[in-house]
């Protein structure tokens, strides 16, 4: 697989992180999978940049937040664009705080969450 | 003396020798020279010093010891001369060679001088000889009469020409002439001084001294005959005429022939005398006894006579006076008052004879030879005949001492008694006191009279003796007095003076005017005087006068009286005091007469009090007046008075001017007035303060049933003269549970009540208050009661009150308690706070419900899309269909179980939770609970391994600890997946312990209290997603049941969460 169709999900929830990597697979990206911010920074190190980054934003041991701080430090990784996907509100301000290139709030039609991810990476 | 009567020049006659030339020479010009000198010894040895200089020796010296001192010096040698003048003087004549001629009366003659005769000689001379030289030496005694009286010393420098014999011989040759002239020298000396004296004597004499030269016929008169006889001198004449003119011409003849025969015949040695009288200068004739004496010659031929002649003129007058006298003295004694008498013995007793023996010899011999009749009275007799011849015996007793005492005396004092004293019998044998004086008449050593007068002092004496008693008595009364007493001639001169006027009084003063009025009138004054010591007297004058009552000076007598006049003074003073004192006095005053009390004395204020005039008061009583109200009173004042002397502020009402009812404040005081009893009093009318009283007393009185009744305390407090709370209404026990007593004692007390965190804040209010300006203050506060426990709330308002300067002079307030209000305020804000915070955790708890719900929605949704995608791609793999349904239905369920969750929560607000506690097996509901969630554990790759013993029993509410410990477990499965969890079971004594671990990724600290509190405080939190909901609802379930749950984490390291059970939470029920 090439790594422009790279994806890095971050999400603490088992069962979502699970269905949306299958989710993506079938789609045919790539899928890292990052159970928190720790995970997450992890999976940046360990190989080529993903294309995306999919956020959750509530995670046990680093948060989202911390995540995207980490992250924008790194020159090699703070070009990646991320996508908010938070069960919580008020998401233009946390995707404006975050420099989020996009926000979806849980739980996201499968075809919104694909035509929004299509912006960022061509469909394999 | 005259030259021809000079001796003779020569003693000796001796034939010249080798160089007798000039000792002649010499010795002719010394006798010459001497013969011009005559009688001065010192000119007489100059002389011969220098004859002998001139023709025998060098140098010479003339030493003349003795009476004359004379010393001579002389020489060739002008500068020798010199020296010895300076140096030998001073030398006694002993040192010098001349002083062995003159102590051994012989000559010395060193022809030749040795060497070693000059070092015997004094340095004086030695001196003289180492200059001038000394060879040939030559010393030679002088002598007057027999004795030597000094000595000439020669003496030639010249070794060639030595003294020899003749030379000698020429010494004493000028030696003899010197002695001789010395020897006229001092005879004529010594007749100088007889002329002198006799000169002195003829200057003095009032005799006529006369010296009659029978040659020349002249008679030379001294100056008596100008001065006695009065002749001038001019008509003096030294003839023997002129004398002879003048002799009276009855004696002349026979005077002349007395001198005549005095001349011719009278030997030498016999006097010539002779009485006659001579004319004086002026006229008279004096009568004159003149003596001669006849100077002869050898051979008895006259040459002088010299005589003097004395005026005996006043001597016979005098004689004649004495005879007159002794007419007048006859006469005198018989008629003197005094007693004269005369003693006569025969032979007369020897005034030599020791005072003894005279006075025997005056007893055997003496007998009154004279008297008259007042002596002869004296003693008892008519006549002095009488007495004549009596013995002295009869008159002074021989054996009575004070006659011997008496004769002595007389004896002692030569002869002379003056103011004797005898006491002697008279013819009655009565003693009498008589005077004496006494003269003594002595002739020829012997007493031959006395004369004597006498004074009869008997009587005087008696008379004297009283007077002296008296005068003693006198004199005693005056020195006891204090006062003076004093007497004064006409000229202020003091007569007499006790010691108090001695001390006060000036000796002599001019008389004053008093005195002069007492001595012209010789009326008795009395007056007020000052004296120089400065006191005050009173004093009386009054005449002294004496027997035939002319007034002689006047008597004093003066009586200290400076204290009675200060007294006056002070008495006078303080009755104009007294007067000012009650007549202007304010209140109305009055002096009352005792007993019927009329009035005596009104001042102005009762006056006016009254409406009755001054005459119409005085000398009526108050109560025929009518001026006491109340009958009662004037018997309980008195009462009152007679008890103790006074009242003091007695509340009285009295009629008034016009029938007026006063209240007065009544004093009254006992007192002696003029002799009288007396009552003293004041009234001050108090009428308009009562009224005010009054008023205010009501005033007051609605004001304490105002305060007295609301709730609120009513407080006032002052500032003057201390601050203190001068009112507190008795509300103040509810608020303050103390009483009114209570805070008014003590300022403090209040502040002290205040809550100590409240006080200073309402202190310095209080102090700001009083100096910021403000008029108002108002502040609520905290109190704490006596019990220390009770607080109430107090909202206190109060009003400041200035004075006429503005300064705060009161202040009132209101006091509320608010304790109701304000716990109920505290109840409501609590309520709402409890509101709040409700709401708070009702947003928060819909926030995370919504949240929460989305989580397992997304994944619901996820599953069924992505199942209707697989359906449309693969429409015949049904596994794969299967597993997606299976997920959507764990969705469906883990959604139940979530809301379920949150409904739970939403009961769960503090204080809603209800257990139903009973007997539980926590062992079973544990391993229970590992059975159910076996399959999720195995999912998520979890081994469960459960240790825990066969049985826990406790009390326990079963579906609430399952649902508690089935979260836990969830988020151990969930945050340790993939790792073994562990579930340990533990119990001790009180409870029971069980362990949740897993092995995940772990938990911050920061997060661990994060988690806990989420709902205790609306705190948002990034991390309790799924997480801290369960933990939230197991936390107020094991809480509720009285336990506790902790976590021990490290991130990395998984998470062991430890839940603590009491076995029995009925011990620790929840809060209500």
């Amino acid at each position: 697989m090439h790594a422009a169709h790279t994806i890095l999900i971050v999400e603490d929830d088992r069962d979502i992180r699970d269905v949306l990597a299958e989710i993506l697979a079938d789609e045919g990206y790539h899928v890292l999978l990052a159970g928190d911010g720790c995970e997450g920074l992890d999976r940046l190190r360990e190989g080529p940049a993903p294309a995306l980054i999919l956020l959750d934003l509530m995670m046990p041991r680093m948060d989202g937040f911390q995540f995207r701080e980490e992250q924008l430090k790194h020159i090699d990784w703070r070009e990646i664009p991320i996508v908010l996907l938070t069960a919580g509100g008020d998401l233009p301000d946390k995707a404006r705080r975050l420099e989020a290139a996009d926000a979806l709030r849980k739980p996201v039609k499968i075809d919104a969450l694909l035509g929004m991810i299509a912006r960022f990476l061509p469909r394999p | 003396m005259n030259e021809s009567q000079a001796p003779p020049l020569l003693a000796h006659d001796r034939p010249p020798g080798p160089g007798a030339a000039s000792p002649l020479r010499m010795i002719a010009g010394l006798a010459r020279a001497v013969a011009q000198a005559r009688t001065d010894p010192q000119a007489i040895a100059e002389i011969a010093a220098r004859t002998l200089v001139q023709e025998l020796a060098d140098g010479c010296v003339v030493r003349l010891a003795a009476r004359f001192q004379v010393r001579a010096f002389a020489h060739r040698d002008l500068a020798a001369e010199e020296f010895l003048r300076d140096a030998l003087p001073s030398v006694p004549i002993g040192r010098l060679p001349a002083g062995d001629v003159l102590a051994t009366g012989r000559p010395l003659l060193l022809a030749r001088v040795p060497p070693e005769y000059v070092d015997t000689l004094c340095p004086e001379a030695r001196a003289y000889v180492r200059v001038f030289s000394l060879r040939s030496l030559l010393a030679v005694p002088v002598r007057c009469g027999a004795a030597v009286v000094g000595a000439i010393t020669a003496w030639r420098d010249r070794a060639e020409d030595p003294f020899g014999e003749d030379d000698v011989n020429a010494l004493h040759v000028c030696s003899e002439h010197v002695g001789l002239a010395l020897e006229h020298a001092d005879a004529f000396q010594a007749l100088r001084v007889r002329e002198a004296r006799f000169e002195l004597a003829a200057r003095a004499t009032e005799d006529v001294l006369w010296d009659w030269d029978l040659a020349t016929g002249a008679i030379t008169w001294n100056e008596a005959v100008r001065t006695t006889l009065r002749w001038p001198e001019d008509q003096v004449d030294g003839s023997l005429d002129w004398w002879t003119a003048h002799v009276h011409d009855d004696d002349r003849e026979r005077v002349l022939a007395g001198l005549d025969r005095a001349i011719r015949d009278n030997p030498a040695g016999v006097r010539w005398q002779d009485e006659y009288r001579f004319r004086r200068g002026d006229g008279s004739f004096a009568r004159i006894v003149d003596r001669g004496y006849v100077l002869r010659v050898d051979g008895g031929r006259p040459v002088r006579f010299v005589g003097s002649m004395q005026d005996i003129s006043d001597r016979v007058e005098i004689t004649r006076r004495l005879a007159e006298r002794e007419e007048s003295y006859r006469a005198f004694i018989a008629t003197s008052s005094e007693g004269i008498w005369c003693f006569a013995g025969d032979p007369g007793v020897p005034i030599d004879l020791p005072p003894d023996a005279q006075i025997a010899a005056f007893y055997a011999r003496a007998t009154l030879v004279e008297c008259n009749d007042v002596t002869a009275r004296m003693y008892g007799y008519e006549r002095a005949d009488q007495l004549l011849g009596a013995p002295l015996a009869q008159f002074l007793p021989p054996d009575d001492p004070r006659s011997q005492s008496l004769l002595r005396g007389f004896i002692a004092h030569g002869y002379r008694l003056v103011d004797g004293e005898s006491t002697e019998r008279d013819r009655h044998g009565r003693e009498r006191l008589l005077l004496n004086n006494i003269v003594g008449v002595v002739v020829d050593g012997r007493l031959v009279r006395a004369w004597g007068t006498q004074r009869d002092l008997t009587e005087l004496r008696r008379r004297e003796a009283d007077e002296g008693r008296t005068r003693a008595l006198l004199t005693a009364v005056c020195d006891a007095t204090p006062d003076l007493v004093f007497a004064r001639d006409q000229a202020g001169a003091l007569l007499f003076a006790n010691p108090a006027a001695r001390r006060a009084l000036a000796r002599e003063h001019a008389p004053s005017a008093e005195d002069r009025r007492v001595l012209a009138t010789g009326e008795t004054l009395m007056l007020e005087e000052t004296y120089p010591d400065g006191r005050v007297y009173l004093s009386t004058r009054s005449p002294f006068r004496d027997p035939a009552g002319r007034v002689l000076g006047v008597v004093g007598t003066a009586t200290d009286i400076t204290e009675r006049k200060r007294a006056e003074q002070a008495l006078r003073e303080s009755q104009q005091l007294f007067s000012r004192a009650f007549g202007k006095n304010p209140n109305a005053m009055s002096l009352n007469a005792l007993p019927a009390c009329e009035f005596i004395d009104v001042n102005e204020a009762l006056v006016r009090a009254t409406g009755l005039s001054r005459e119409q008061l005085l000398g009526r009583t108050p109560f025929e007046l009518g001026i006491f109200l109340d009958p009662d009173d004037p018997p309980r004042l008195a009462a009152a008075l007679r008890r103790t002397g006074s009242v003091r502020d007695a509340e009285l009402r009295l009629r008034g001017a016009g029938g007026e009812i006063h209240t007065v404040v009544w004093s009254a005081e006992i007192l002696e007035y003029q002799g009288r009893r007396c009552v003293l009093t004041a009234a001050t009318n108090i009428t308009d303060r009562k009224r005010a009283e009054e008023a205010l007393h009501d005033s007051e009185e609605r004001f304490r049933q105002i305060a007295d009744n609301i709730e609120q305390v009513f407080w006032l407090t002052e500032f003057h003269p201390t601050e203190r709370i001068a009112y507190v209404s008795p509300a103040c026990v509810r608020a303050w549970g103390r009483t009114p007593a209570e805070l008014q004692a003590d300022a403090r007390v209040w502040l002290a009540a205040i809550h100590p965190d409240d006080r200073p804040v309402v202190e310095q209010g209080f102090v700001a208050w009083l100096t910021d300006g403000a008029d108002t203050w108002e502040h609520e506060y905290r109190i704490v009661h006596p019990d220390g426990r009770t607080v109430r709330w107090i909202h206190d308002r109060g009003a400041l009150i200035r004075d006429a300067r503005g300064r705060p002079w009161r202040a009132a307030g209101i006091a509320e308690d608010i304790t109701e209000r304000r716990l109920a305020e505290h109840e409501r804000e609590r309520l709402v706070a409890d509101l709040r915070a409700a709401v708070a955790v009702r947003d928060d708890f819909l926030a995370l419900a919504s949240h929460e719900l989305r989580t397992p929605l997304a994944a619901l949704d996820f599953h069924l899309e992505h199942l209707a995608r697989l359906v449309a791609r693969h429409p015949a793999d049904p596994r794969a269909l299967a597993d997606k349904v299976a997920g959507a239905v764990r969705q469906v369920d883990r959604l139940t179980g979530l809301v379920d969750s949150l409904l739970d929560v939403g009961q769960m607000s503090p204080g809603r939770l209800r257990l139903d506690l009973a007997d539980t097996d926590l062992a079973a509901l544990v391993r229970d609970l590992a059975a159910r969630l076996d399959d999720d554990a195995r999912r998520a790759g979890c081994q469960l391994r459960v240790d825990a013993p066969p049985a826990l029993p406790g009390r326990w509410d079963r579906r609430r600890l399952d649902q508690a410990l089935g979260h836990m477990l969830a988020n151990a499965l969930k945050y340790g997946a993939g790792h073994p969890v562990d579930l340990r079971l533990r119990a001790d004594a009180r409870a029971a312990v069980l362990e949740i671990e897993d092995h995940g990724i772990g938990i911050a600290e920061a997060d661990v209290r994060r988690i806990f509190a989420r709902f205790e405080r609306a705190v948002p939190s990034t991390h309790y997603g799924g997480f801290g909901l369960g933990l939230y609802i197991a936390n107020r379930i094991v809480e509720a049941h009285g336990g506790a749950i902790d976590v021990t984490s490290r991130p990395g390291q998984g998470a062991t969460f430890r839940v603590r059970l009491p076995l029995d939470p009925a011990q620790h029920q929840p809060e209500a």
